[in-house]
């Protein structure tokens, strides 16, 4: 399973793939270039994640253009938001 | 599918959880740091990932600092100071970034001196953090 960007008007959902590693992070770079205000990413699908997977996430939220975009997470299971409390990505992002 | 790549050498894996995978988004950062530095056109802004260590150093010190604060620890000024140092570093850096031209030297310089800093820092410093937090079960 892939990554799929869905666009609607200045907000862009990112749909996670089922395992989100370093092996998505060319389709995940694609879905950057859309250059939004806001991004949701959808963790439904997500199981598996590794650390350059976090680095992705990090760079999503650093935007470009020198303007910090909105990022919000849904859908993040239990299990998963555990290892993002780890890494504190609670304090970095919003987790709905 | 490839074989996971390993990010951190396995002698800095200190075996508190929080800690190593704290550390292991700093080195992706300093992976990232090194492809957007080579301007291949398969690599994020070099901009955004500079910003990205920034502020991710800054979220891994406040876990580090905080977790001495309310364990007591006694090391902790010393270990406080290794921070400020990095971020003084890190701060002279994206200065120079911004104010010379050749942008890819600078990020070079930085990727240097943050390998350097962690990999000095995690064996020494935080092993020491992480020993102290094992023995309270703290996370
Ligand atoms: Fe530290």
């Amino acid at each position: 399973m892939e990554c799929q960007t869905l666009i609607s008007g200045d907000v862009a959902t990112i749909i996670l793939p089922k395992e989100f590693s370093f092996n998505t992070r060319n389709e995940f770079r694609l879905a950057l270039k859309e250059k939004k205000s806001a991004y949701e990413v959808d963790f439904q699908r997500v199981e598996k994640m590794d650390s350059a997977a976090f680095g992705m996430l990090l760079l999503l939220k650093e935007g470009s253009n020198d303007k910090k975009v909105s990022v919000v997470f849904k859908n993040v299971r239990p299990e998963v938001l555990r290892m993002l409390q780890l890494i504190k990505f609670d304090q970095v992002f919003t987790i709905l | 599918m490839n074989e996971p790549y390993e990010y951190m050498a396995a002698a800095l894996y200190l075996g508190h959880p929080g800690i190593d995978a704290q550390h292991e988004i700093l080195f992706v950062c300093y992976r990232e740091l090194m492809h957007a530095v080579g301007g291949h056109g398969d690599g994020f802004e070099l901009t955004d990932v500079i910003s990205v260590i920034k502020s991710y150093v800054v979220t891994h010190f406040r876990y580090e600092e905080d977790a001495m604060q309310s364990t007591d620890y006694l090391d902790r000024d010393m270990h406080i100071a290794e921070h400020r140092r990095l971020e003084k570093g890190l701060l002279s850096l994206s200065e120079r970034y911004e104010n010379e031209t050749d942008k890819n030297a600078v990020a070079i310089d930085m990727a240097g001196f943050l390998k350097e800093w962690l990999s000095h820092h995690i064996a020494v410093v935080d092993r020491l953090l992480a020993q102290h937090l094992n023995s309270l079960n703290y996370t």
